[in-house]
């Protein structure tokens, strides 16, 4: 793989012009002095500062944290035993590939069937109880149903590269079906349950379209607050607003990168 | 010093996986403080006993008893035999002096007593100074004595060890033989060993049992089965051996190379003669006495402490100290002392 | 055998029923009964899968039947089964054919396929540069493509306004060269759509690439430049043979999501731009006439079903190797 041809180049430099120049303009028009962005008028924090006092951004920023801290930990515990549930049982080969198959929907099924399909269960479900009328409930069940696949995908991943003996090993010294868990399935799953994590909550901050289906007055996240500010036309707080979520996302990649590093030493 | 640890026995003990019958009712005992070898190809069913008494396998039918207690009704955590796994299967997340003690701290042993103990493991194994290492940096042999020390810091009733020695290369396996053997001798627990490896079985075992297809084919002291193999199977699979295809004629047997006369009359009217290369007997003038044939030496292959000699008929071998001048097509008189020409069971 | 017997006690019963519930096992060194193993899984198993049986796999066969149902005058379902919502997908509506819902679809099909076209042409040649790079640095370089695919969409999507908008340097290039006219921007537009499209799914297309180019056999590479003159030759020979697999998994992460996109047509497409995705959202709230959305859902619904079902199937033939 070392010899690649040169013009190789020129679409890889094109391909990231693509992912990034959009992002950078961005970045750079929230710190532009010009409200309309026409032109270049000076630097300036000014729009940051502004951010900070806004009311209604505060309360979808307050939405966006509440949504993806609550549907992280409630898929990241339910992921994890999704995985041990489905990896760690002699399951025949037809109930596991059939288990396998449905644990994948989540992931295959694009955003907005994804969706429209939340939108029918909760149709359904409003009917027995007020809980599920269009809201932060709503939304954050729509969250986990599809992070608990990913972190269960994650979790998987890393019990595949560890042997059975391992197991049979613990058994063999004396541990009891406790003993195991807290002291070999869990420190050995720590890191892909950390990694998974992470990715979880990532995507909870990715999300639009679920969130757009099932919020209700009041429960609007920051990714719905920037698309519905969009209509009254762009202006540099929602510029400054992007470009911080975006740094989110760069941080939390770099968390994500960590944790597999970590995983690599053990 | 009587032999810690309880006889363990196995009665009848019979695995089926799906279509294929892995044990088909195997019988054995082993005696407190005992170095016991299963040996045999893979695929025997040598290492189904192994898990099946280490309770990580289920047995069809049979029994496994331990001084008279039933094995097979407990648990594999409740039982008294430790394993060394074929890839040691240390834990990966926790240091040496902490793999060493997973199995005292897995049934609450007050830590004072887990301290004292791992360090008397680790000492015993040479391990001391590796302590605080992760398993992923230690080298192969090391690996090994770390599993070693956590099953044996357990004290079990019987050590079982599962082809231990297929992860190291073989300099080192012949030195981690030696120690094995005495490591077991020093602390008098009963070992059974699982392996293929005909020179360990040799070096380390006080009885051999040679299994094939699920069956225990011949069991013995290791000099017993080497030297008086019951069946073909045996004679090929421990050491080289020659085979001779025979017809019984009175006390004598019609073979390709002549008429020849083992010292113990054989059972069978047709079958087969064995004879181990070592003990053919070379020389250049006709020896005395009855099984003596004339051959061509086809080749020779010097070995450094011995040579060793292809013969021109029936694809004889022998082995020889120094062949005293004799060269490559040369005519010499083999002889087969009938003491160790030993019919084989059909 | 009731699992109070297990663990500990005699074993009369030691015989191993194969495949009974009741029959006792040993499964990672634990002795259990197959039945106390599978209650164990399904109780770990129920939350996460019960979630997305209830939330995900059942609404979609809800979609289904809801296809066939009527639309209530004020937005309710009644179950009167009806071929009407598929009729209008072929144009037959109230106000009898009309081709613009035609028009919609075929058109959503076409910008998934040229996003897809792009996305794969742009992704090996990515996928083989990260591969190229110093083992410890690809980590650095697969980041810098995981972080814009895991950027919230809509910010990516307005991303391109400063860019293509009236008064950004590009679309006074576009006025001058007389592409455009004076008071025209380059959004929104086809164009619009095509670049965000691909720049939202590019990443999807990258990653199983790069897993497969980097796993690739470089002494098949190596006999193929013996062989072929060419780089196409060794490309076509060598390389796409390895990567076959990768580059399906690449085409269905990226056609599926593409032919769903709502958020890029719906800000990059203008009113004209309408696509699958925005039809879908309008008959969920806008008009609230679901039978008509779940119809038009249907498309999607049979993209995912082929997909897992491609998914199943590399699976059975991995386990059968």
């Amino acid at each position: 793989m070392k010899n690649l041809p040169r013009w190789v180049y020129v679409p890889v430099l094109f391909a990231l012009a693509l992912l990034y120049v959009p992002l950078l303009a961005v970045a750079v028009q929230s710190v532009n002095a010009s409200r309309f962005g026409t032109s270049w008028q000076g630097f300036t924090w000014n729009w940051y500062g502004r951010l900070f006092a806004h009311e209604a951004i505060g309360a979808a920023a307050k939405n966006t944290l509440l949504v993806a801290c609550i549907s992280t930990a409630v898929s990241t515990v339910l992921g994890t035993c999704l995985a041990l549930g489905l990896d760690r049982i002699p399951w025949p080969g037809r109930v596991r590939r059939a288990l396998d198959i449905l644990l994948h929907l989540p992931v295959i099924t694009p955003d907005i069937l994804f969706a429209a399909a939340l939108v029918v269960a909760f149709g359904v479900l409003r009917q027995a109880s007020s809980l599920f009328d269009p809201g932060l409930v709503p939304m954050i069940l729509g969250h986990i149903a599809f992070q608990v696949a990913f972190v269960a995908l994650v979790v998987r991943a890393r019990l595949a590269t560890l042997e059975p003996e391992l197991f049979e090993a613990a058994r063999d010294l004396y541990a009891g079906k406790r003993y195991l868990f807290w002291h070999v399935t869990l420190p050995l799953l720590l890191p892909a349950v950390a990694g998974g994590a992470l990715l979880a909550f990532t995507l909870s901050l990715d999300d639009f379209i679920i969130s757009f289906f099932t919020t209700g007055s009041g429960s609007d996240t920051l990714p719905i607050y920037i698309y519905g500010s969009l209509r009254r036309g762009l202006s540099p707080e929602i510029h400054a607003l992007s470009t911080l979520m975006v740094l989110a996302t760069v941080a939390l990649v770099l968390g994500v990168e960590r944790l597999n590093r970590t995983r690599e030493v053990t | 010093m009587g032999a810690p640890g309880r006889a363990l026995e196995v009665r009848e003990v019979r695995k089926r996986f799906g279509a294929v019958d892995v044990l088909r009712g195997v019988t054995l005992s082993a005696d407190p403080g005992t170095f016991l070898t299963l040996l045999g190809p893979s695929g025997c069913g040598k290492t189904t006993l192994l898990r099946i008494v280490a309770g990580l396998e289920l047995a069809d039918s049979g029994s496994v008893t331990l001084g008279g207690e039933d094995l097979l009704a407990k648990p594999a955590q409740q039982r008294p035999v430790n394993t060394v796994f074929q890839q040691y299967a240390l834990f990966p997340h926790l240091t040496v002096a902490d793999n060493v003690a997973f199995g005292l701290r897995a049934r609450r042993i007050p830590e004072a007593d887990v301290a004292r103990k791992v360090s008397e493991a680790l000492e015993l194994l040479q391990l001391g100074e590796l302590a605080v290492r992760l398993p992923a940096k230690l080298s192969g042999g090391q690996k090994q004595r770390v599993a070693l020390a956590r099953a044996l810091v357990n004290e079990p009733d019987i050590l079982l060890l599962d082809e231990p020695m297929s992860a190291l290369d073989a300099k080192l396996r012949a030195q981690v033989q030696l120690e094995l053997r005495r490591l077991q001798r020093r602390i008098g627990r009963t070992f059974v060993l699982v392996t293929h490896d005909q020179d360990e079985a040799l070096t380390v075992s006080d009885r051999i049992l040679v299994m094939r297809e699920g069956c225990i084919e011949q069991a013995g002291a290791p000099e017993d089965v080497y030297a008086r193999p019951r069946t073909r199977f045996v004679a090929e699979f421990l050491g080289a051996a020659n085979l001779i295809e025979a017809t019984r004629d009175g006390d004598a047997c019609e073979t390709a190379l002549g008429r020849l006369e083992p010292a113990e009359k054989p059972g069978w009217t047709r079958g087969c003669l064995c004879i181990r290369p070592e003990k053919l007997e070379l020389s250049a003038t006709r020896p005395e006495g009855a099984n003596a044939i004339e051959a061509t030496l086809e080749e020779v292959v010097y070995r450094g402490d011995h040579v060793e000699v292809f013969l021109g008929v029936s694809g004889l071998r022998a082995r020889a100290p120094a062949l005293n001048g004799l060269a490559r097509g040369a005519r010499v008189w083999v002889r087969l002392p009938a003491a160790h020409l030993m019919a084989l069971e059909a | 055998m009731s699992e109070r017997e297990l663990p500990g006690l005699p074993t009369a019963a030691l015989k191993n029923r194969d495949g009974a519930l009741g029959a006792r096992v040993v499964w990672l060194g634990e002795l259990a009964s197959r039945r106390r193993l599978f209650a164990r899984g399904g109780a770990l198993m129920g939350g996460g899968m019960g979630l997305i049986l209830a939330l995900v796999a059942l609404p979609m066969l809800a979609l289904v039947a809801l296809a066939f149902a009527t639309r209530g005058t004020h937005g309710e379902i009644e179950w009167t089964l009806t071929l009407n919502n598929l009729k209008r997908l072929f144009g037959y509506g109230i106000l009898g054919w009309s081709p613009d819902i035609l028009w919609i679809l075929s058109r959503s099909v076409l910008v998934a396929a040229v996003t897809t076209v792009l996305c794969v042409a742009f992704a090996f040649p990515l996928a083989f540069f990260v591969a190229s790079r110093p083992p410890a640095r690809r980590y650095a370089w697969l980041a810098l493509i995981v972080v814009p695919m895991l950027t919230n969409v809509v910010i990516r999507a307005y991303a391109w306004f400063p860019l293509l908008g009236m008064h950004s340097p590009l679309t006074k290039l576009a006025q001058i060269l007389g592409f455009l006219a004076a008071d025209e921007a380059l959004y929104p537009s086809a164009l619009a759509v095509y670049l965000g499209q691909t720049a939202i799914n590019l990443p999807f297309a990258v990653l199983p690439l790069y897993a497969a180019v980097e796993r690739l056999d470089p002494a098949l590479i190596d006999a193929a430049r013996d062989l072929y003159a060419s780089r196409w030759g060794i490309f076509r020979h060598a390389i796409l043979p390895q990567v076959r697999a990768a580059l399906a998994v690449a085409i269905v992460l990226t056609f599926v999501p593409a032919l769903g996109a709502f958020v890029v047509p719906d800000l990059l497409g203008g009113a004209r731009g309408m696509l699958l995705g925005n039809l879908l959202q309008q008959q969920f709230f806008t008009a609230r006439n679901w039978p008509y959305g779940a119809a038009i859902s249907l498309m999607l619904v049979a993209c995912s079903v082929v997909a897992l079902w491609y998914y199943g199937r590399t699976q059975a033939r991995e386990a059968a190797r």
